[in-house]
């Protein structure tokens, strides 16, 4: 698995479950019998530790400081307690050191250029075809509300399009729900760890000008079996 | 043996006794080094599949740890067998993690003989027995020659393995102490929490 030499982008499910790797959170909480988060985050903390060992791992800048710091922030508030900005990056900075993982802060215009046009792309599907889980158009507004949600993922996802980068997430919809509303993806079973799988998704996008494309691992309890297209995996992950 | 609403899995009394008893952490971990081994050569003798390990491995260590008071005696009713190994080396990590601030080699053996498990839970043996191995020769103090072996066999230094594990172990820590869990799935609600808020279907 990852043999091949490549760089790999991180996704901020995948920073955040490695925060976490060696806690297990009895869910529900008075409940004994551990969820299957508890395997997926030694999974995702064994994934990365291979490969960032001997590949350059990286996170986008705008992760640590925006989409990983709020989750962090919003679960303290969610406790009515409160967690400096410093502690935080305190914490996050321990885990990019700890695991080798570098911050990439080199968005071109090109980078913008192909989110507009991603974001486009998104827009359109929604409004026409509509969200892939529910079948549902959206209009206008819910559209805008969707895309604003799916900011991070959507610039993760084009980042490794750009570069043809791989891409390790654990989040279902980013690695084989986008890529079928701007492409195509192709999944494949990696490795089983019991109830936690591992998934190699090819995604393909025409840019127009030439084929990007770029390899995500997505590691998932949602996903069962071995699914061959996009539409099969991003249906399992709808559950 | 509650905290913040949740279980208490991991017990801090029990914890704090071995750490503070170096003589009962040391026969514990060669108790667990015996048990390991006789079922890894069983395993390999009458070639059961890794599955039947993990099972029979988290039963026996996961009563061992309850008996120690390391464990809530809760876990032994957990059914998926991997999970309640994890439940085992996570014990084990908070444990070795401890005692290195008193003895170098015993902590260390701990660390290793956890990651070896953690490597078992997730069907690699390979490093299940390297790690296993170089725990033992922890214990008996030769840590050069453990981390000279992990860097020929796994490619991973001996102190990089420990510096990461309790490192990660001291981050868990101050999240047990304010009772905050954080998860990748965080992430994802965070994404869709719009969809959410505007009537439309989850996703997940």
């Amino acid at each position: 698995m990852g043999s091949n030499e490549a760089v790999i982008l991180l996704d901020t499910s995948v920073l955040i479950d490695l925060i976490e790797r060696r806690r297990f959170i009895p869910e529900p909480l008075r409940d004994l019998e551990p969820s299957l988060k508890c395997i997926r985050r030694r999974v995702v903390a064994r994934l990365v530790s291979m490969q960032c060992l001997t590949q350059q791992c990286f996170v986008l800048r705008d992760i640590i400081d925006g989409e990983a710091s709020r989750v962090i922030e919003r679960r303290f508030l969610e406790s009515n307690l409160q967690v400096s900005p410093s502690e935080v990056n305190r914490i996050l900075s321990e885990v990019l050191r700890l695991y080798r993982i570098n911050i990439f802060d080199k968005i071109t215009d090109e980078d913008d250029n192909t989110m507009v046009r991603i974001i486009e792309k998104v827009w359109a599907y929604l409004t026409e075809k509509g969200d892939p889980c529910s079948n549902e158009v959206l209009d206008d507004d819910d559209a805008v509300d969707c895309i604003y949600h799916e900011f991070f993922d959507i610039r993760i996802l084009t980042t490794a399009l750009v570069r043809g980068w791989r891409l390790i997430t654990t989040d279902c919809w980013l690695a084989c729900c986008l890529p079928i509303i701007i492409g195509d993806a192709v999944p494949r079973l990696l490795r089983t760890y019991g109830i936690i799988n591992v998934y190699e998704v090819e995604v393909r996008w025409n840019a127009g000008d030439g084929l990007c494309h770029a390899s995500i691992y997505l590691i998932t309890g949602k996903v069962a079996g071995n699914p061959t297209t996009g539409e099969q995996c991003c249906r399992a992950c709808c559950g | 043996m509650t905290r913040g609403g949740s279980i208490e899995v991991i017990r801090e009394d029990g914890i704090t006794r071995l750490v503070n008893d170096e003589g009962l952490s040391r026969h514990l971990l060669i108790h667990m080094e015996c048990v390991i081994t006789r079922l890894l050569l069983y395993n390999n003798a009458v070639h059961r599949d890794n599955e039947s390990l993990v099972r029979s491995l988290s039963r026996v260590l996961t009563k061992l740890l309850i008996k120690h008071g390391l464990l809530n005696p809760g876990v032994v009713n957990v059914k998926n067998a991997t999970a309640r190994l994890l439940f085992v080396f996570d014990a084990l990590v908070i444990l070795g993690c401890k005692l290195r601030e008193g003895s170098e080699t015993l902590g260390t053996a701990y660390v290793l003989l956890s990651e070896s498990l953690s490597d078992l839970a997730l069907g690699e043996v390979d490093g299940t027995a390297s790690l296993l191995y170089a725990s033992r020769l922890s214990l008996r103090g030769k840590l050069k020659q453990a981390g000279t072996f992990l860097t020929r066999r796994l490619g991973r230094s001996l102190g990089s393995i420990v510096e990461t594990t309790c490192s990660m172990a001291r981050i868990s820590e101050f999240f047990d102490k304010t009772g905050v869990y954080i998860d990748g799935d965080d992430v994802t609600e965070e994404r869709r929490h719009g969809k959410q808020r505007g009537g439309n279907s989850p996703r997940y």
